[in-house]
């Protein structure tokens, strides 16, 4: 199977993404959706040349920030928080159905309580952001720390390492791949909590808003313009990290190998 | 870890931060004022509010005391302002007449300071939604911003016009919102302001109601509003602002300026020609006084007693104790303005002497 | 609870057996040293109101000695008066029934479509190659990254929520579908062919009984996404329904509506999610027995 062949196979899985391009053009050159719904790629590509390029590579740079900011706190959470429940079983009993309570409650019904506690603004943003990043991660870090193996713990019992070491030395290593997955997945809905908070917070400048602006325009290019910085910039996170969680498994892998 | 269990349940119940404004001494080191959006995300404003703030008049004015002013247009206009203003992100905010009794009655501390104008609203009705006549509204979706003024207008005319929202499907969007809705065709009417003059021009909608003219009960209304820590705070500010806000009515009100102004508000992203539709054969003085007189008392009187009926607020709001005109009779007083703007009784008509 | 004090009772009644036993007992043991353990039990999974209890009581007192101005934070009786009117007084449980059935709605179209596009996947290789890699792509966007386009296409209306809702069905069920299926062994498949069933008999003797539980695990995902997803459309296009009264909350200043209408939608979607834990386990029973004969 030479190297022609390989390709040709894999391309197989790109046949249905590129019929649906096509039929998204056809679509619009034959007018079966109008222009008020969806524009060319041309346009699209088009629109990069207008004067609000600018404005979206501005609103890509504030909502990339205010995901920062967001994960940031939200991350640190829920790491922490889930460090708690996974290593005291006291602590879980006490916190764990609250915390699962409260995580039935979908991410977008906290934002009249957001808004009406910390306003419109910037940090009602964040706090959006940080809210959409916490359970991701906590849940992350909790499966990541409680699926330490036993053989592992107990070496930490032999060589007589004090908590912190321990914690330092093997238990976060050995949860460091559940860890990253976490934060991946932080990342990807803070991304779209950071979107969505822009869109429905309103003032400001960010990618929402250009969503928004857009429709109300009816610039149809711009919106799809956004929608794929979006897309892209999601498709970047999950790449990067993909990418992390192989690096980080990797001593893993030879490491669980050679112990055996 | 017991310990440590103990802290985060504590932290866990942090009190919401709630951002704080760290007063200076005997000047604030900026004046944050909010308005209603218009609609298209847009910084700017219309009415007097938008005029003060493309005159640069508090600008010019807090220039050498060396005091910034902040503005913000929101675009979830009247709710999302009172939001700003609970969470101390607001001094002054200029917004509509609901919405300020919403906030109040819900224990927001505001005072009232001036009349925003009279604003008009318009029953925007889809081109081939088959609606003629008013009563062809029953059973249609109809789209109102919940909270907004254009909502107290538009129980108003439901109630004018014998109608129920039980007779009609209505919907919460956004003016924005509603703009797309209508042109997409996913709603048959919508009740807002006068951002649809500009549709009827492209002949998407047709208006089949507004106010236009003699001001009535439908009217938008709505107030130039303070905080009440501020005003303790700074007094002296907030007379000098109420001064530039009515500097900025009087500009306004002049016709001389009428296309200037139209120009203006323009920057909102609702084009000229609207405003100008929107004040067809009205002098500008008519709708941009910043009295209080016995027609917004009025308003405001009906405003409490309509939210209180329909639920929107569960207890009175006291008009005496809100509204203080005292700085506008000063700032009317130094300018010598008392008789430029007439005073209007409970029903609109002009009073004479 | 039940359990807990089931275990109580037998303690205590095997104290009291032991003791009228022919022979007697030596010493006399205290019912309520035999009770500990099982006290400890309940006060065990007691310990988990601990927390959201403490919180109600910070809360009462943060109300009532207006930490917060009321407009941010209403007393914890105010939200339960909401609640408890309005649920009673029909506004709550109107607007909870509506978004219910949407939810129904929804799920049941996005189930049965992520149904049979789950079985058409794992019933051919050629349109596993084809599709899958795809769909896994598109999988990965959760539900609120699908918004903004699919509001382009139709636009802030009722047609928008109910796609929104069905495509968050599809996708958990059609997963577990495809692994569902995936997963029959062989040696079922060899006795159907052997039998030479027809494709209908194929779907509904083997196919569907065969993958069971991970159909049961997709739709439990589901409907719980279904529901979430719910949630934030009805914020974002709001005419009736659970969401929208939150959202009139919001613009009404009125935070107790808004607080009443989280604590429902987080009830509701805990009891959805328990309602099928609970169906499954009854539904699945005869599986176990199933999978024992297997393996002799």
């Amino acid at each position: 199977m030479n190297a022609l062949h390989r390709t040709l196979l894999s391309a197989r899985s790109w046949l249905v993404p590129v019929a649906l391009v096509l039929l998204w053009e056809a679509s619009i050159r034959l007018h079966w959706v109008g222009p008020n719904v969806l524009t060319s790629w041309a346009d699209v590509l088009g629109a990069l040349r207008t004067p609000e390029a600018a404005e979206v590579w501005q609103g890509w740079l504030w909502t990339v920030r205010r995901l920062v900011s967001g994960v940031v706190l939200g991350a640190s959470g829920g790491l922490a928080l889930g460090m708690l429940m996974a290593l005291s079983g006291r602590a879980e009993r006490l916190i764990g159905p609250s915390f699962h309570g409260v995580r039935q409650v979908a991410l977008f019904a906290w934002i009249p309580l957001i808004t009406a506690w910390f306003g419109n603004g910037e940090w009602g943003k964040t706090v959006f952001v940080a809210t959409a990043a916490f359970y991701p991660m906590a849940m992350g870090s909790i499966d990541g720390l409680r699926g330490v193996p036993r053989a592992w713990r107990e070496v930490g019992a032999v060589l007589k390492l004090g908590p912190g070491q321990r914690l330092v030395r093997i238990l976060l290593p050995a949860a460091a791949p559940s860890i990253l997955a976490g934060l991946q997945l932080s990342l990807i809905y803070g991304w779209l909590a950071a979107i969505g908070a822009e869109y429905m917070l309103g003032v400001g400048i960010g990618l929402g808003n250009v969503l928004e602006a857009g429709r109300e325009q009816f610039r149809m290019d711009l919106v799809l313009l956004g929608l794929c910085a979006i897309g892209l910039s999601g498709a970047a996170i999950n790449a990067v990290f993909d990418r992390l969680r192989c690096h980080v498994l990797r001593w893993r892998i030879a490491g669980a190998g050679r112990a055996v | 870890m017991k310990i440590f269990a103990r802290i985060l349940t504590v932290a866990a119940l942090l009190v919401p931060l709630v951002s704080t404004n760290a007063a200076a001494q005997d000047k604030p080191k900026v004046i944050r004022v909010y308005g209603q959006g218009a609609g298209f995300g847009k910084p700017y404003g219309n009415q007097v509010i938008g005029v003060l703030r493309d005159r640069g008049l508090l600008e010019k004015e807090f220039e050498k005391d060396g005091i910034k002013v902040e503005w913000t247009f929101a675009t979830g206009t009247g709710p999302a302002i009172n939001e700003a203003i609970a969470n101390g992100q607001a001094d002054f905010a200029n917004y509509g007449g609901l919405p300020n009794i919403v906030g109040k009655a819900a224990g927001l501390p505001t005072k009232i300071l001036a009349s925003y104008g009279i604003g008009n609203v318009y029953l925007a009705v889809r081109a081939n939604a088959g609606i003629d006549r008013i009563e062809d509204l029953k059973g249609k979706k109809v789209a109102v911003a919940f909270g907004t003024i254009n909502h107290l207008g538009f129980q108003r005319f439901l109630e004018l016009n014998k109608l129920t929202q039980k007779d009609l499907k209505v919907v919460n969007l956004k003016a924005g919102d509603q703009v797309s809705a209508l042109q997409a065709g996913t709603v048959d009417a919508a009740f807002g302001g006068s951002n649809f003059l500009n549709l009827e021009d492209k002949k998407l909608v047709k208006i089949l109601f507004d106010t236009r003219g003699e001001p009535s009960p439908v009217n938008n209304f709505g107030a130039f509003t303070v905080t009440e820590s501020f005003a303790k705070q700074y007094p002296d500010i907030v007379r000098r602002v109420v001064k530039n806000f009515v500097i900025a009515a009087r500009w306004a009100s002049d016709d001389a300026n009428r296309q200037e102004v139209f120009n203006i508000w323009a920057k909102t992203g609702i084009p000229a020609d609207a405003y100008a539709d929107d004040f067809l054969n009205q002098p500008l003085r008519e709708r941009l006084s910043p009295l209080i007189d016995d027609f917004v008392l009025a308003r405001y009187r009906e405003g409490v007693v309509f939210s209180k009926e329909e639920g929107f607020i569960r207890q009175d709001v006291d008009l005496t104790r809100w509204i203080d005109t005292s700085y506008l009779d000063a700032a009317l007083k130094e300018l010598n303005l008392q008789n430029y703007w007439s005073r209007r009784d409970a029903a609109g008509k002009v009073k004479k002497g | 609870m039940q359990p807990a004090v089931r275990s109580l009772a037998a303690d205590v009644g095997a104290a009291e057996a032991l003791i009228a036993a022919p022979g007697g007992v030596a010493q006399w043991t205290s019912p309520t040293r035999l009770a500990w353990p099982a006290l400890s039990r309940v006060l065990r999974r007691l310990e988990g109101l601990g927390l959201p209890i403490a919180v109600l009581v910070l809360w009462a007192i943060a109300a009532r000695q207006a930490w917060l101005p009321t407009q941010i934070l209403p007393p914890p009786e105010r939200v339960w008066e909401v609640l408890v009117d309005g649920l009673a007084g029909g506004d709550l449980l109107h607007a909870l029934g509506v978004s219910l059935m949407r939810v129904l709605e929804g799920c049941l179209i996005g189930s049965a479509l992520g149904l049979a596009f789950g079985v058409l996947l794992a019933s051919s290789r050629v349109s596993e190659v084809l599709l899958y890699p795809t769909f896994k792509a598109l999988a990965q966007i959760p539900t609120i990254g699908w918004l903004p386009l699919l509001m382009l296409v139709f636009g802030l209306e009722d047609a928008l929520k109910l796609v929104i809702i069905a495509k968050s069905s599809f996708i958990p069920m059609a997963f577990n579908a495809f692994e569902g299926v995936r997963a029959i062994p062989d040696s079922l498949t060899e006795v159907g062919t052997v039998l030479r069933l027809n494709l209908r008999q194929r779907l509904l003797r083997l196919v569907l009984p065969g993958s069971l539980p991970a159909l049961f695990t997709g739709q439990r995902l589901a409907i719980s996404h279904a529901w979430k997803a719910m949630v934030a459309v009805e914020i974002l296009v709001s005419t009736d329904g659970i969401g929208a009264t939150m959202l009139a909350g919001r613009q009404f200043f009125q935070l107790d509506v808004v607080m009443a209408c989280i604590v429902v939608i987080g009830v509701t979607g805990f009891l959805i999610d328990r309602a099928f834990v609970f169906v499954e386990r009854r539904a699945l029973r005869w599986r176990v027995a199933g999978n024992v004969e297997d393996r002799s």
